[in-house]
């Protein structure tokens, strides 16, 4: 009877046992099966490429070193590790980190890069000595998207982590790992009996696997249930996974700091975090410190209590001497290094919030917050710092003695492709906050004129540059049966003027006349086609922009210009890949024809004249006119908005500058958004703006005073571009006062015609 | 003898001052040059040259970028040729032969929106380039045809001939 009830009673333990197995072990499966861990999104600026002949102001790129989280060295002796420069003048020799860039996987290696004249000269091996046709160097990190765990973590495999520290690991923590089920019980015992000596659970006895058991399913307190479960759990991750798997995901999971609120887990990121470098470059004396923080990272945090990590630093190199995994000779070395902790400095908050924010908004237009926080995704932006530098430098220069209130939004592309480069949200770059750039939606002024000009350019049987308009005051019936007087700026009517000159010189009233002759919905037509349609109702007021645009619409609708008609969505993403390696998703630039290039080649030129001799002629103050910049000035009613927009060769930005409050800022188009404007583009490399002339345009030459075709020997004369087959007919020789003598027709002078664009532009706005 | 060595050198010293000069020039003007000296030609308003003639040289690591997207693009790997004219375009974006070659990647991967969009946007920069403007308009064509614009596909290909 009594043997009957014992082997019940052990059957009975067994299905108990074997219950409780099953339920650990299913744990263990699902989640193993699924995402280990929460991994943040890492968002990067644009990879700097550096090749010979480039642009490169040394000073802007040591900062962009600097925020890469590069170190500087007094000499080419102290490059020892990945991550480091020196620069002597303008030569900068740098040791390179290994970057995985999705499309390519560069490894650590040697540059030297030489610059002369804000020009690299030269850029080659340093050890080999042979060129090097182009370097991309890896990103700055501008921010990145954590869990609601603020778990942080850089995945690493357990090939790309130092066998030494995996050994050293196994060594200090369990020794028998490789050998044991998961659980240890000699350990164990050897726990218990502390524990029952000091009459409290302190000592845990716990393998590798029965500590990841641990962080992975279960809380911290220490309970003898715990301990049953972590037993439990261990066991059924010995049965699915191997050593090896196991010791990976250890690695990863371990809790090794604290920064802020964020927690630092896995060798590969506190490897960053305390050296700034990869697990791989780790020398003895590093992973000793890192194995030595597993027993209490806040305890033994090298920052905060630099004697007591050394202290259990040099604890963990003699055990790992006891071991035989170092030498008597490598144990000296490196009982005797210094602890070599970097400076907590590149894994703060975000350089650049206000950008940040933007890419941020494009990402959950995709993807929910939750996975964007836990995929760990990689995520290529085309910020360029050293402009977005720039940029925050010249707000901060402009605004800097002025009224608190007064405040700013900036938006800087390439001209060929689109791409974000600066995005500046307000006068606090650095904390973020109201993103003025994406959404200070405020009336855009005169910034709406060239789409007027363009849908009169558009139509060639009837308007040219040259056409004459009326600029006599107007008056216009609005829709409440009140009336509108549109006003020139300078309270003056200029009578009749060319297309070209009214709109250089920004007049008001012949913009209106003209408006209301193409009619107010053609205009609205020209904006939806340039990339953003008004709002309705379309009234007459609209022509002097009473429409409302954030600082990025308007930079869209100015891209199209500047592009030549192409519609370019604009772009802060490039590429988004996974941890793995795997590419989500690209964003590649496409294009679409949506004006005319013809009419936005003569619309251009003009745009050209007005910095030239026009509204934003001041920009000559920051930069050569050589550059040919084309922009545009725009104020609104009561000084309340100060705009500019406009483009070199290579860039496009718009500038807003005004309250918040909508009260008056004080500041014109010229006097506010355009020296803002001049001081970024006077900063960084520009290229001038050549206006490629599209095929559907031809030149004729014309004589100003009667706007008819004339001999090229006649003084005055000028070359002015037309949409081809609209050349005037209409020709007129050279009246006897005009007629170059004989003489010096042979001998063609050029001081006689027009020999470039400025030239040509004093003659047609004289 | 002697004095026939310098005026050598002066001549050499003067075809290299015009050269500076013209290269210089180059840099701002946009606009032809009206005054042409009579012999090129009578200044009627047909034969005022219509091309801004971009006659700088193409930067080295463009040229080599170019290369390895066209080797891309041979191989088979469209998206990898696009991703190099991309990276192309950001030193010189106004260079028509990448606007060119992407617009063919765009037709090889049977994009033809957008092959017909960046064919014509390498049209606007290639004024001076016949042989590369007629690739184009093939490419235009080609494309055109493929989304069943037949009528506008013929022209495109009068313009290729």
């Amino acid at each position: 009877m009594k043997k009957k009830i014992l082997i019940l009673l052990l059957m009975g333990c067994t299905a108990l046992f074997l219950g409780y197995f099953y339920k650990f072990n299913t744990v263990v499966q699902e989640r193993f099966q699924g995402r280990l861990w929460e991994l943040p999104a890492q968002i990067y600026a644009r990879p700097l490429e550096i090749y010979p002949a480039m642009h490169l102001v040394p000073d802007l790129f040591e900062k962009e070193l600097r925020l890469m989280g590069y170190r500087r060295k007094k000499d080419w002796k102290g490059l020892e590790n990945p991550g480091s420069y020196v620069r002597m003048k303008n030569t900068f020799d740098l040791f390179c980190r290994s970057f995985n860039f999705g499309d390519d996987q560069a490894l650590a290696r040697h540059i030297r890069i030489r610059i002369k004249n804000n020009e690299v000269v030269d850029v080659r091996n340093p050890k080999s000595g042979s060129a090097v046709k182009m370097v991309r160097l890896d990103p700055v990190v501008i921010g990145r998207f954590y869990p609601s765990s603020m778990e942080d973590r850089v995945l690493v495999k357990l090939d790309q982590l130092p066998p030494l520290l995996v050994k050293a690991i196994v060594a200090v923590e369990d020794r028998t790992f490789y050998t044991h089920y998961g659980i240890d019980p000699k350990s164990i015992l050897r726990a218990m009996v502390v524990n029952v000596k000091k009459k409290r659970l302190s000592q845990g006895g716990s393998t590798l696997t029965q500590q990841l058991a641990k962080n992975f399913f279960l809380t911290r307190e220490k309970s003898f249930v715990r301990k049953i479960n972590e037993v439990f759990m261990a066991a059924a991750l010995e049965l699915h996974f191997t050593k090896e798997q196991i010791l990976e995901a250890y690695m990863n999971e371990v809790y090794l700091g604290q920064d802020g609120k964020r927690a630092i887990h896995g060798f590969g990121l506190a490897a960053d975090f305390y050296f700034g470098k990869s697990p791989a470059d780790l020398a003895p004396q590093e992973m000793a410190l890192l194995v030595g923080m597993l027993k209490g990272p806040s305890g033994y945090n090298p920052r905060l209590h630099p004697d007591r990590a050394k202290e259990r630093r040099n604890l963990v190199l003699n055990l790992m001497a006891d071991q035989n995994l170092l030498s008597p000779s490598e144990l000296k070395r490196a009982l005797a290094a210094p602890l070599n902790v970097i400076e907590k400095t590149r894994l703060g908050h975000s350089p650049f919030p206000y950008y940040l924010d933007l890419v941020k908004r494009q990402l959950l237009k995709e993807y929910n917050e939750a996975d964007l926080r836990a995929m760990g995704l990689r995520i290529f932006t085309t910020l360029d710092p050293q402009v977005q530098l720039a940029a925050e430098q010249a707000v901060a220069g402009f605004l800097n003695k002025r009224n608190k209130k007064i405040q700013t939004g900036l938006v800087v592309t390439s001209r060929a492709s689109n791409e974000i480069q600066a995005l500046v949200g307000g006068r606090a770059s650095a904390k973020g906050g109201f993103n003025r750039a994406l959404d200070a939606t405020r009336p855009i002024g005169s910034l709406v004129k060239p789409a007027i000009y363009f849908t009169a350019l558009d139509r060639p049987d009837i308007y040219s540059m040259i056409s004459r308009i009326n600029d006599n005051s107007i008056k216009i019936k609005n829709a409440d049966g009140t009336m509108w007087q549109p006003q020139n700026f300078d309270k003056k009517s200029h009578g009749t003027v060319t297309l070209y000159k009214a709109l250089a010189n920004s007049y008001n009233v012949s913009t209106v006349r003209l408006g209301m002759a193409l009619g107010v919905d053609a205009v609205a037509d020209t904006l939806e086609r340039m990339g953003q349609a008004p709002p309705k109702p379309w009234l007459p007021s609209m022509l002097l922009g009473s429409i409302e645009m954030s600082p990025v619409q308007v930079a869209r609708i100015y891209h199209t210009l500047a592009s030549g008609g192409f519609y370019t969505p604009a772009r802060a993403i490039r590429v988004i890949y996974t941890p793995d390696g795997e590419r989500l998703q690209r964003y590649p630039l496409t294009i679409e024809q949506r004006l005319n290039p013809g009419a936005v080649f003569l619309l251009n030129k003009i745009l050209q004249g007005a910095v030239l001799q026009g509204t934003g002629k001041s920009l000559s103050r920051w930069v050569s006119s050589n550059l040919a910049f084309a922009g545009k000035t725009g104020t609104s009613n009561g000084y309340r908005d100060s705009w500019f927009a406009g483009f070199s060769g290579s860039r496009l930005a718009v500038v807003w500058v005004g309250r918040d409050d909508n009260r008056s800022c004080g500041l014109t188009g010229a006097t506010g958004a355009l020296q803002i404007f001049g001081r970024v583009m006077s900063k960084i490399s520009n290229a001038p703006l050549v206006l490629a002339v599209p095929e559907n345009v031809e030149w004729g030459i014309i004589d100003p005073a009667t706007g008819a075709r004339t001999d090229e020997n006649c003084s005055g004369a000028m070359s002015v571009p037309f949409i081809r087959g609209f050349v005037p007919e209409k020709y007129r020789p050279c009246t006897r006062g005009n007629q170059i003598r004989e003489k010096e027709k042979t001998q063609p002078s050029r001081k006689l015609k027009p020999a470039n664009l400025m030239d040509w532009l004093k003659e047609v706005l004289k | 003898m002697r004095a026939v060595l310098t005026s050598t050198q002066w001549i050499f010293f003067v075809i290299v001052l015009f050269f500076t000069a013209s290269c210089a020039d180059h840099r701002v003007a946009s606009i032809p040059q009206t005054h042409l000296p009579p012999e090129i030609g009578t200044p009627s308003s047909k034969t005022i040259p219509a091309g801004y003639h971009h006659k700088k040289s193409r930067p080295g690591i463009v040229e080599s970028l170019i290369r390895t997207a066209r080797k891309e693009l041979h191989h088979g790997q469209p998206e990898a040729a696009f991703q190099t004219l991309e990276r192309a375009l950001n030193i010189d974006g106004q260079d028509s032969l990448v606007w060119h070659l992407m617009a063919k990647t765009r037709s090889v991967q049977g994009q033809y929106g957008q092959a017909e969009s960046l064919a014509r946007k390498s049209n606007t920069l290639s004024a001076d380039n016949a042989s590369l403007r007629k690739k184009n308009w093939r490419l235009i064509a080609n494309a055109l045809e493929k989304q069943g614009r037949i009528q506008e596909a013929s022209l495109a290909k009068q313009k290729s001939m």
